[in-house]
C-alpha cells in the first residue's frame, strides 16, 4: 500500500508536465537578443525614439562554415521605432522581428543628451520593473549628440558596441553606474546620481568624454577633463588622468599619471553649521618629463610633490566650484555624510540642503606623493652639464 | 536399485556395479572403466587427471595382492556405499575405486577440470596493483583469497544448488569481524534460495539481494581477489559461486560504487585527487546533458552573452529542438558503446574510428546536430566511463535519460524534481540491511572522512 502511494506521487507530479506541455520553453533560435537600447527625444514632444540593436548569431560564425566575405557585415541588426513610452516601443519592435525579444542580455542603456536634460524618470520604471531586465544594466549618456548617432558608429576591436561602452565604463573608471547604483544614489539622502557620458569625436569614433551629473533625474551638466578625474577618484573609482605640473623658474612642465587618490572626508557641526574637511593624498608617477630636471634627485622630487599637491588642490576646488555653483548638485554625497553622522541635524536641514549646499566651504588638506619616475632620471638626450640638479 | 548399498564381495558384484553405473550415467565414451587386478577404477576422462590416477591409484594397486596390503596414494579420499554418492563423485571428477572383497567404494579426489589458471582482470584494472582475477574454478578462487589473507578467522559456509547443476556456493566471512546479524541474515537468505539452473553468480545475486527490482545495484560484483580480501577484512561478507569468476560482496553502499581498487595502491594525495575528479565527472555524467538542455531552452538568461551567442550561432544550423538533438546523440552514443562491447576484438579499432570521426563529424557538417551538443555528449560519455563499478553505469545512464526528458519538459524544475525523487528513493534503499547512503544518510562523521579523502594509512 505504501509502495503504491509512493509510486503515485511522482506520477501525479509528472502529469504536470503532460498537461502543461513544455511551458516556458524558448529555443535559442526563437529568441532575439537585445544588446543595447538607445533612447532619444522623438520628433514631436512626448514621443520617444528608441533604437535597438539585435544580435545576429549567424554573423558571428556558425559550425565549420566561415562566412566568406560576410564577416564585414556587422553582427547586429538595427531597429528604430517611435512611440509614446518604452513599452509601446517594445511592442512596435516585436512587430518587426520574427523572433521574441529578450532583454536579459542588454547591458547598456544609452540616453541622448536632450532627453536626459528633459528628465528620465519615465524611463526608469520600465527598466526596473520588467523581470527580464537586469539592474546591472549600465546607464550612460550621449553627450552633445543623439544616442542613435552614437550607436551607428563602428567600434574598434569588439564585435558589438555594447562591449565598448561597458568596458570603458568598467575598466577605465571603475565606477560603472549600473541602474542599481543609480537607484542607490537617488535614494540616499543627500546624494545625487551620476552617469558616464560618451561623445563622438571628429573622426566619428566614440570616446568617453566625462561624467554626467544628474539632479532629480534631470541632466544638469558634464564634468570633464581633470575635474572628471578628481570626481572619479572621489567616488572611489580608478583615476587614469594626466596632471601637468611645473616648477617656478624652470622651463617646461611634467606630466604625472595619477594612480590613486586616498580620500578621507570628515564633517563636523560647529555653531549649527556643517564644516567639511577633506584630506586627500594623491599618489602618482611621473611618466613624461619635459624639463631638464634630474628626477633621481630626492630634493627635486620634494619640490615636485609640493607642486603636485597644489595642482591637485586647484583641481578639486575647481571641481567643487562646478558642482556647487554651476550645477548646484551634490554628486559626491556631502549631504549623505551629514546624514550618516548627524541624523538629527540632517532631519532639520534636509529640505534646505539643495540651497545651502552651494554655500558650503570645504577645507582641503592635500598632500601628494610621487612614487615613481619611470626608468630613467633625467632626459637622456641632453648633455650632462645642462641637467639641473 | 540406486539406493541400494553396494556390496563388492566377489567379481559378480563388480559386474553388477559396472552395469548399474552404466545404467545411471549412460555408456558415455568419456566414462572409463579400468580394471587393475581385482579392482575397478571408474572415472570420467577430462574431469579426472589420468596421470594422477596412474600414479596414485593404478600403480599401488598393481602390486601383488596376495603379499602386500592394498593402498592408494591419493591424499583426499572418501568412502561410500551407495550409488548416488558414487555417481555424483564421478561427475565431480573423482575416481571411484571398487576393490573386490571390500564392501565400500573409495572415492579418490583426482579431479583436474580444465580451467584458465589465474587470469588477468579485464574490467577492474589497476595500474599499480596486483593483476590477478578470479577464474571459474571455485577452488582456485578460494585459494586466491586464502593466499592474500592468511587469517585464521576466515570461515566458509557451503551450499549446493540445483539437482541438475550441483553448483557449489560458499559464503565467506571473518569470524568476529563481520557482524553476526549480517552473517545470519545472508545465511538465511541463501537457505531460502530454490534454484534449479544456476548458470552464474547473478542468479544468486538476484535471489538474495535486498531489492532485486531496483535500478541501483545493491550488491557489489567483483572479479578481483584483493577486493574481496579487503572487503572481508572490513567486515563484509562474500559469496563465491562455482563456474563464475564474479564474487558477490555484501553490503554495498552507493559510495562504494565510486571507489576503485586502485585507491589503496596509490598514495593518499593521488587517491584523494582521483576520487574528487571522479565525483565531479560522475555528477556531470548524470547531469550535463540535462543542464545543457534546460539552460539553453528555459533559462538562457543564465549564460553570459558571448557564450549564448556562440551557442545560438551553432544552433542556427540545426533543425531540431535541443531535447531532440540530445536524445539523438545519446542514443547514437549508447549504440556505439554497446556495439564496441559486443563486436570481435579485432574490429574495435575500425569501428571506433567510424563511430567517432565519421558519425560525429558528418552529423555536424550535415547540420543535423549542433557542435555544443556533440561536445556535451562526448564529455558525458567519457565521464560515464569513469564509473568504476560496472553495474552503476547502467543506473546512471538510465537516470540520465529520464532527467533529460524532465529537463526538456520542465527545465530546472524538472531536474530538481527528478533529483529529489532519486534522492528520496536512494535514501530508502537498503543493501543487506544497511541503508544505501551510509555514511551520508545516517550521518557518521568518522566514516565520512574516509569518503571525502582517502585517509592516509600511517600518520607520521
Amino acid at each position: 500500500m505504501n509502495r503504491k502511494i509512493a509510486l503515485l506521487v511522482p506520477v501525479l507530479l509528472l502529469t504536470v508536465w503532460i498537461c502543461t506541455g513544455c511551458w516556458d520553453r524558448r529555443e535559442i533560435i526563437d529568441v532575439a537578443i537585445v544588446m543595447i537600447t538607445g533612447v532619444d527625444k522623438g520628433q514631436k514632444p512626448g514621443i520617444y525614439r528608441v533604437h535597438v540593436h539585435i544580435a545576429e548569431p549567424i554573423q558571428i560564425g556558425g559550425p565549420g562554415e566561415s562566412g566568406s566575405g560576410q564577416k564585414k557585415k556587422e553582427p547586429v541588426t538595427h531597429i528604430v521605432t517611435e512611440a509614446r513610452n518604452i513599452d509601446e516601443a517594445r511592442s512596435n519592435v516585436e512587430r518587426m522581428l520574427p523572433r521574441d525579444i529578450v532583454t536579459s542580455h542588454r547591458r547598456v542603456y544609452l540616453i541622448g543628451e536632450a532627453l536626459a536634460r528633459q528628465g528620465i524618470q519615465d524611463l526608469l520604471d520600465q527598466i526596473s520593473r520588467s523581470p527580464m531586465n537586469r539592474l546591472s544594466t549600465l546607464l550612460v549618456v550621449a553627450e552633445n549628440t543623439k544616442a542613435e548617432k552614437l550607436m551607428d558608429l563602428q567600434v574598434p576591436l569588439e564585435n558589438f558596441d555594447v562591449e565598448l561602452f561597458r568596458e570603458l565604463s568598467i575598466r577605465k573608471t571603475r565606477i560603472p553606474t549600473s541602474l542599481k547604483d543609480y537607484f542607490i544614489a537617488s535614494t540616499t539622502p543627500g546624494q545625487q546620481p551620476i552617469a558616464i557620458s560618451f561623445a563622438k569625436t571628429k573622426e566619428n569614433k566614440i570616446m568617453m568624454s566625462g561624467i554626467a551629473i544628474f539632479r532629480d533625474n534631470k541632466l544638469k551638466g558634464f564634468v570633464k577633463g581633470k575635474e572628471a578625474v578628481a570626481l572619479t577618484g572621489m567616488l572611489g573609482g580608478k583615476t587614469g588622468g594626466s596632471i601637468t605640473i611645473h616648477l617656478s623658474k624652470v622651463k617646461g612642465d611634467l606630466s604625472i599619471r595619477l594612480d590613486r587618490l586616498k580620500l578621507r572626508r570628515k564633517v563636523a557641526i560647529s555653531k549649527g553649521e556643517p564644516k567639511f574637511t577633506f584630506q586627500v593624498q594623491a599618489v602618482g608617477r611621473i611618466l613624461d618629463n619635459r624639463t631638464n630636471l634630474d628626477l633621481s634627485d630626492p630634493s627635486i622630487i620634494e619640490k615636485l610633490n609640493k607642486a603636485f599637491a597644489e595642482e591637485m588642490e586647484k583641481t578639486f576646488q575647481s571641481l567643487f566650484r562646478r558642482l556647487q555653483k554651476d550645477f548646484r548638485t551634490d554628486s559626491t554625497g556631502m549631504g549623505a555624510m551629514i546624514y550618516k553622522k548627524y541624523p538629527d541635524y540632517w532631519k532639520r536641514i534636509e529640505k534646505d540642503w539643495p540651497k545651502i549646499y552651494a554655500d558650503q566651504t570645504i577645507k582641503w588638506q592635500v598632500s601628494a606623493k610621487i612614487t615613481g619616475v619611470g626608468s630613467i632620471g633625467a632626459q637622456l638626450f641632453i648633455p650632462e652639464n645642462e641637467v639641473k640638479k | 536399485m540406486a539406493q541400494q548399498s553396494i556390496r563388492l564381495l566377489n567379481s559378480t558384484d563388480l559386474e553388477q556395479f559396472t552395469e548399474e553405473l552404466k545404467r545411471m550415467l549412460g555408456s558415455m565414451p568419456d566414462l572409463v572403466f579400468r580394471s587393475v587386478g581385482a579392482s575397478l577404477i571408474v572415472y570420467i576422462s577430462g574431469l579426472a587427471d589420468e596421470q594422477r590416477i596412474e600414479r596414485e591409484i593404478v600403480d599401488p594397486l598393481s602390486v601383488n595382492q596376495e603379499t602386500e596390503p592394498l593402498f592408494i596414494k591419493t591424499p583426499s579420499v572418501q568412502l561410500t556405499d551407495n550409488y548416488q554418492e558414487t555417481v555424483q563423485a564421478i561427475l565431480f571428477g573423482k575416481a571411484a575405486v571398487a576393490i573386490c572383497g571390500k564392501d565400500q567404494v573409495i572415492l579418490a579426489n583426482v579431479s583436474a577440470s580444465p580451467n584458465r589458471g589465474v587470469p588477468e582482470p579485464h574490467v577492474e584494472t589497476a595500474v599499480l596493483g596486483p593483476q590477478e582475477a578470479f577464474s571459474e574454478d571455485l577452488n582456485i578462487n578460494i585459494a586466491l583469497i586464502r593466499r592474500i589473507t592468511k587469517s585464521e578467522k576466515l570461515r566458509m559456509k557451503v551450499w549446493h544448488f540445483g539437482s541438475v547443476a550441483h553448483t557449489e556456493v560458499r559464503l565467506l566471512y571473518f569470524d568476529q569481524v563481520a557482524p553476526d546479524e549480517l552473517v545470519g541474515e545472508m545465511s538465511k537468505r541463501l537457505d531460502r534460495v530454490h534454484l534449479e539452473d544456476l548458470l552464474g553468480s547473478n542468479y544468486i545475486a538476484e535471489s538474495i539481494k535486498d531489492q532485486p527490482l531496483s535500478w541501483f545495484p545493491t550488491v557489489q560484483k567483483t572479479e578481483r581477489p584483493d577486493v574481496v580480501a579487503n572487503a572481508l577484512m572490513k567486515g563484509r561478507v562474500a559469496v563465491v559461486v562455482n563456474n563464475t569468476p564474479i564474487a558477490l560482496l555484501f553490503p554495498f553502499t552507493f559510495w562504494n560504487s565510486f571507489e576503485t581498487v586502485e585507491d589503496i595502491y596509490l598514495s593518499y594525495s593521488s587517491a584523494t585527487f582521483l576520487r574528487w575528479i571522479r565525483a565531479v565527472f560522475i555528477l556531470s555524467a548524470l547531469l550535463l546533458p540535462s543542464l545543457y538542455v534546460a539552460i539553453t531552452t528555459f533559462h538562457n538568461e543564465m549564460l553570459p552573452a558571448n557564450l549564448l551567442l556562440s551557442i545560438a550561432a551553432s544552433r542556427e544550423a540545426s533543425p531540431f529542438p535541443a531535447l531532440v538533438e540530445a536524445l539523438i546523440m545519446e542514443s547514437i552514443f549508447e549504440a556505439i558503446r554497446e556495439a564496441i562491447v559486443r563486436m570481435p576484438r579485432v574490429l574495435v579499432q575500425a569501428v571506433s574510428v567510424v563511430g567517432a570521426l565519421v558519425i560525429g563529424q558528418a552529423i555536424v557538417q550535415a547540420g543535423i546536430v549542433s557542435i555544443p551538443m556533440i561536445i556535451v555528449v562526448s564529455i558525458t560519455g567519457i565521464a560515464s566511463l569513469m564509473i568504476p563499478h560496472y553495474e552503476t553505469t547502467f543506473s546512471i545512464r538510465i537516470l540520465r535519460i529520464i532527467l533529460l526528458l524532465l529537463a526538456g519538459g520542465l527545465g530546472f524544475f524538472g531536474i530538481a524534481m527528478g533529483l529529489f525523487f532519486t534522492q528520496v528513493y536512494l535514501t530508502g534503499l537498503r543493501s543487506a540491511g544497511m541503508p544505501y547512503l551510509t555514511p551520508v544518510a545516517p550521518f557518521t562523521w568518522k566514516s565520512l572522512k574516509n569518503l571525502i579523502i582517502r585517509q592516509p594509512f600511517e600518520r607520521p
